[in-house]
């Protein structure tokens, strides 16, 4: 190995060590009593499970992960079903008004969720959906992002392939699913990854939207369980936090490869 | 998913098996830690000895807890009963979200109440609320510090600061002494830019609130005044800007001489291991007695499109159920509203109850009235900008009168 | 039948965006025009909404918390876009480099902060800024200095929610970047280093030119989020200290949800929505660039 290779690499290993920093003291917190934090250790007196004792005893978090798993699941599947079909109506197609539903749905990127809350609370109150996580769901679902990656990047796929198909008798939906949806994954995964992860950090709209504590999705609970009890603080909230985490960060770890994968295909 | 219809299918069995033959009324509570325990406890109680009634507690985050009220009102699906402060009762009175009480709890129930505490919970001549205790604003020393710094009296009692200028004194001997990095603490928000301010200007000869026109009057000398009492502790650095856990830690955790909370903290610091404190009434300007903020807890029962009566029913036998046991509810370091319990053997005797029992004469009324809830915002902020000088204790008084202004004008 | 074809294409053109835009209708023009007409109205939840006509335009425009608010907005979206753009952009190129061994941790590493929920980054960093035993107060301390109080401070609260903001969400920019230089063709710097071309020129006559778009789509997104800032603020600093971090999301739903003026918080947030349009449409503007 070269010399300026060794460097770099070291240099850039260097940064990635203190970008993780914080979620290194995090987890090393999560094992520390009061003093130790106090204290401004790093490494634990002693290791101190209490903090994951009192969190998962006291906290719903297995609730909370499961209720933040399934409306970002179901939430994300919503947001690709609708986004490409309509992606595909946008990308690929030619009718007339298409360029006046393309800006209709893009003019989405300019409602913020803060602006329509009132009013959206109240619609889904009468459709009784308060406090359900259809309630999270269902509003995902038009996503003016989704809409336009999906859009723009099938609008790339040479016609060849599309005239291809159609040569052989292949009907709109035949092409959309065996020819262009294959070709599409980069944009896909990168609007599964968005999304995935901007329902499951929401929270704002969990906050208004569930008023029991069973139903909170994770990022509202967590936050809850900190400034609820008067004695968790530090050690059990990053312990919470880690528990929190951990999941997350195992799938990423695991599927990390696959994510970039999708994206170098498409030099292919 | 599995998992999920499991959990599903349980909480349905569960809800179905519980519904049959009771009423099932829901209650939501923001009490966390040894309050909740409490509070927990007492709902398991009463549904013990109640198998016609089941009472659900839902926690609430305290941060959180109004606006979830609100949005659960108007949704139409509150709670059954609620807790709220008596100061924000007027917001939600004015504006038909809740119950009259009159005609569940007769006069005869009513007169134990102590009457400025009751007499609050009244709106256009309705009872709204029915109190459950008072909490005061009390100043909490660490024994083993003051002890360590020397801060001892010819018998080795600890020193207990009586007026501003002695607790600053001791505060600052202890911090310096030891190296501690403050030697009072107290939550730089609420705490300082309403609670405090509100007692020191009482002291002062100010009078804030004026109860019977429901309107807040504002000298603005004594406002500056108050202003620069407490922004001395900051600039002689014997407090800093810090936020409630962190001001509890550092007394806890015995790097702090002196913290200043609420009764509530009771529930909880008797119970902290190796931590040896007493509690007291605040300091008070020479001449002048320890006035003190304090707010108190009511229950209340929100209004629905359709009332339910056998649910109302049940909420006011709840409510009258947790009347009768304001002693054990008094455990949480609440004081209780009750004259016969405030006098009470049984109350005088729970831990340090004696050294603050005193403080119920000198509470001054929280602001209870319309646009209470923005303007309290407005007097943390300015609370903060005094400390850390962004406005002079002269500005951050004048802002403080023309926001009163604009909001009572609204 | 080339006539057919083509109405049957345009019926189902139409039919392909039918269920994006119902749930588009339904759940976000319906609940806009809703709220744009509560902006005309004094409504505080409870009571009957009362016609005002302009008065809340009024009212907005001589509001000082209004206007600092907006301030604010602006403030914290200039402290973390170029950070958010550029960052993103030289890590990318970092990690992309010919040189660099060790490319499924350095990704890994960036891009983890990102997949945390905004409570455990938010929570977690406001212990990093505890000026007791935080990890800046531990290094100030280790120079003997005295501590900075980050989220209590009028100046430095908000560059630290910026800071922790950046830390959060960067990865998702690094990943766009590193898609996008995966596309340049090597050839492209093999030819330009025949012709002598070093690090620094490559970078700026092949690297930036060539990714114009993953600019532009980073940029408006990340403008578009932050005028949008709220999580970060409430739970980290409830707006403080002394009022320094509301930003207008969180003033919007202060006045709403907790003083009970909905119309006023309607108007202030129909404001930011044409704020944002604004700067959408710029941005897209440029973005269109090429039409075909």
């Amino acid at each position: 190995m070269k010399i300026k290779t060794l460097i770099i690499t070291i240099i850039a290993l260097g940064l990635a060590v203190v970008y993780l920093v914080p979620v290194i003291w995090m987890g090393l917190s999560s094992f520390m009593d009061e003093k130790d934090i106090l204290a401004s250790r790093w490494i634990p007196s002693r290791v101190h499970l209490e903090n994951y004792k009192i969190v998962l005893h006291r906290a719903k978090i297995s609730r909370w992960f499961t209720n933040s798993l399934i409306t970002a699941s179901l939430g994300t599947l919503g947001v690709l079903g609708v986004g490409i079909f309509a992606g595909y109506s946008l990308g690929r197609m030619r009718y007339p008004g298409r360029r006046i539903l393309f800006f209709f749905a893009l003019s989405g990127f300019m409602i913020p969720i803060q602006g329509i809350m009132i009013p959206l609370y109240l619609m889904l109150k009468r459709f009784g959906l308060v406090n359900n996580l259809l309630g999270l769901i269902l509003p995902a679902w038009p996503s003016s992002l989704a809409v336009f990656v999906l859009s723009q990047f099938m609008r790339e796929i040479p016609i060849e392939f599309e005239e291809a198909a159609r040569m052989d008798g292949a009907s709109e939906l035949q092409i959309l699913f065996k020819v262009i949806l294959p070709m599409s994954l980069p944009a896909i995964i990168t609007v599964t990854v968005f999304h995935f992860t901007a329902i499951w950090n929401d929270f704002l709209w969990p906050l208004i939207i569930m008023t029991s504590d069973d139903m909170y999705t994770l990022p509202v609970g967590l936050v809850t369980l900190a400034g609820s009890d008067v004695n968790i603080r530090y050690g059990p909230i990053m312990a919470a936090n880690v528990i929190a985490s951990l999941p997350i960060i195992i799938v990423y770890v695991f599927f990390q490869r696959y994510l970039t994968r999708g994206f170098i295909m498409e030099v292919k | 998913m599995r998992k999920v219809l499991l959990i599903l299918l349980i909480s349905f069995l569960t809800i179905a098996l519980l519904t049959f033959g009771k009423v099932t009324i829901t209650i939501w509570t923001f009490f966390g830690g040894g309050e909740g325990y409490i509070m927990t406890n007492l709902i398991k109680q009463f549904n013990q000895e109640h198998p016609d009634i089941e009472v659900q507690e839902q926690i609430v985050e305290w941060g959180q807890y109004y606006n979830k009220l609100l949005t659960a009102i108007v949704a139409g699906e509150p709670p059954d009963i609620g807790v709220m402060h008596l100061s924000v009762l007027p917001d939600y009175a004015e504006r038909g979200a809740l119950t009259p009480l009159n005609e569940f709890f007769p006069k005869s129930f009513l007169e134990d109440f102590v009457p400025e505490v009751i007499n609050k919970a009244y709106f256009d001549g309705k009872l709204y609320a029915i109190p459950i205790d008072t909490h005061p604003m009390v100043l909490y020393y660490n024994k083993t510090v003051l002890k360590k710094a020397g801060l001892v009296d010819a018998n080795g009692n600890v020193l207990i600061p009586k007026t501003w200028d002695e607790l600053l004194e001791y505060a600052k001997k202890a911090k310096e002494k030891l190296g501690l990095d403050v030697g009072l603490t107290f939550e730089t928000g609420p705490m300082l830019g309403e609670r405090l301010f509100i007692a020191v200007y009482t002291q002062l000869g100010g009078k804030f609130y004026d109860p019977k026109t429901k309107t807040i009057h504002l000298d603005v000398e004594k406002a500056e005044k108050t202003y620069k009492i407490l922004k001395r502790f900051f600039d002689e650095k014997v407090s800093q800007v810090i936020d409630y856990a962190t001001g509890e830690s550092l007394f806890q955790n015995d790097k702090t001489a002196y913290h200043i909370n609420g009764v509530w903290a009771m529930a909880v610091y008797p119970t902290v291991e190796g931590l040896d404190f007493g509690v007291t009434s605040i300091p008070a300007l020479p001449g002048s007695k320890p006035y003190t903020w304090a707010d108190s807890h009511t229950w209340v029962i929100p209004k629905k499109p359709k009332m339910d009566e056998e649910k109302v029913k049940a909420a006011a036998t709840f409510i009258k159920w947790f009347i009768e046991h304001t002693y054990e509810w008094a455990k949480a370091g609440h004081l209780p509203v009750l004259r016969s319990v405030l006098k009470s053997e049984e109350f005088l005797n729970l831990p340090m109850r004696k050294d603050y029992v005193d403080v119920i004469n000198y509470v001054v009324p929280a602001p209870s009235m319309r646009g209470w809830t923005e303007m309290r915002q407005k007097m943390w902020d300015l609370g903060q900008a005094v400390i850390l000088e962004d406005v002079t204790p002269a500005d951050a008084a004048k802002e403080l009168l023309s926001t009163i202004k604009e909001i009572l004008e609204e | 039948m080339i006539v057919l074809k083509k109405r049957r294409h345009a019926f189902l053109g139409y039919l392909f965006f039918l269920p994006f835009g119902i749930f588009f209708v339904i759940f976000r023009i319906i609940p806009f025009f809703e709220s744009v007409r509560m902006v005309f109205y004094k409504w505080d939840i409870l009571g009957t909404p009362k016609f005002v006509k302009f008065l809340n335009f009024k009212k907005m425009f001589s509001d000082p918390t209004f206007w600092s608010s907006l301030a604010h907005t602006f403030y914290f979206t200039l402290l973390t876009v170029p950070p958010l753009v550029i960052l993103a952009f030289l890590i990318s190129v970092l990690i992309n480099s010919r040189r660099v061994r060790g490319k499924d941790f350095l990704r890994t590493a960036f891009y983890l902060p990102y997949t945390l929920s905004i409570s455990v980054v938010c929570l977690t960093w406001g212990m990093i800024y505890n000026p007791h035993f935080g990890i800046f107060a531990q290094i100030f301390k280790f120079f003997g200095a005295q501590p900075i109080n980050w989220l209590g401070d009028s100046r430095w609260a908000m560059p630290a929610i910026a800071l922790t903001t950046i830390w959060w969400t960067i990865g998702f920019n690094i990943v766009l970047y590193l898609a996008g230089l995966q596309q340049i063709p090597p050839s492209y710097y093999e030819a330009a280093e025949l012709d002598g071309a070093t690090g620094f020129q490559k970078m700026f006559y092949i690297t930036i030119p060539l990714l114009k778009r993953v600019h532009a789509l980073v940029t408006v997104l990340q403008i578009l989020a932050s005028l949008q800032i709220f999580g970060q603020v409430f739970i980290m600093t409830s707006g403080g200290p002394a009022g320094k971090t509301r930003v207008l999301l969180l003033y919007i739903y202060e006045k709403g949800f907790r003083y009970f003026k909905m119309g006023y918080a309607q108007t202030m947030a129909f404001f930011l929505f044409l704020t944002m349009i604004a700067f959408a449409y710029l941005q897209i503007r440029l973005m269109m660039g090429k039409e075909r």
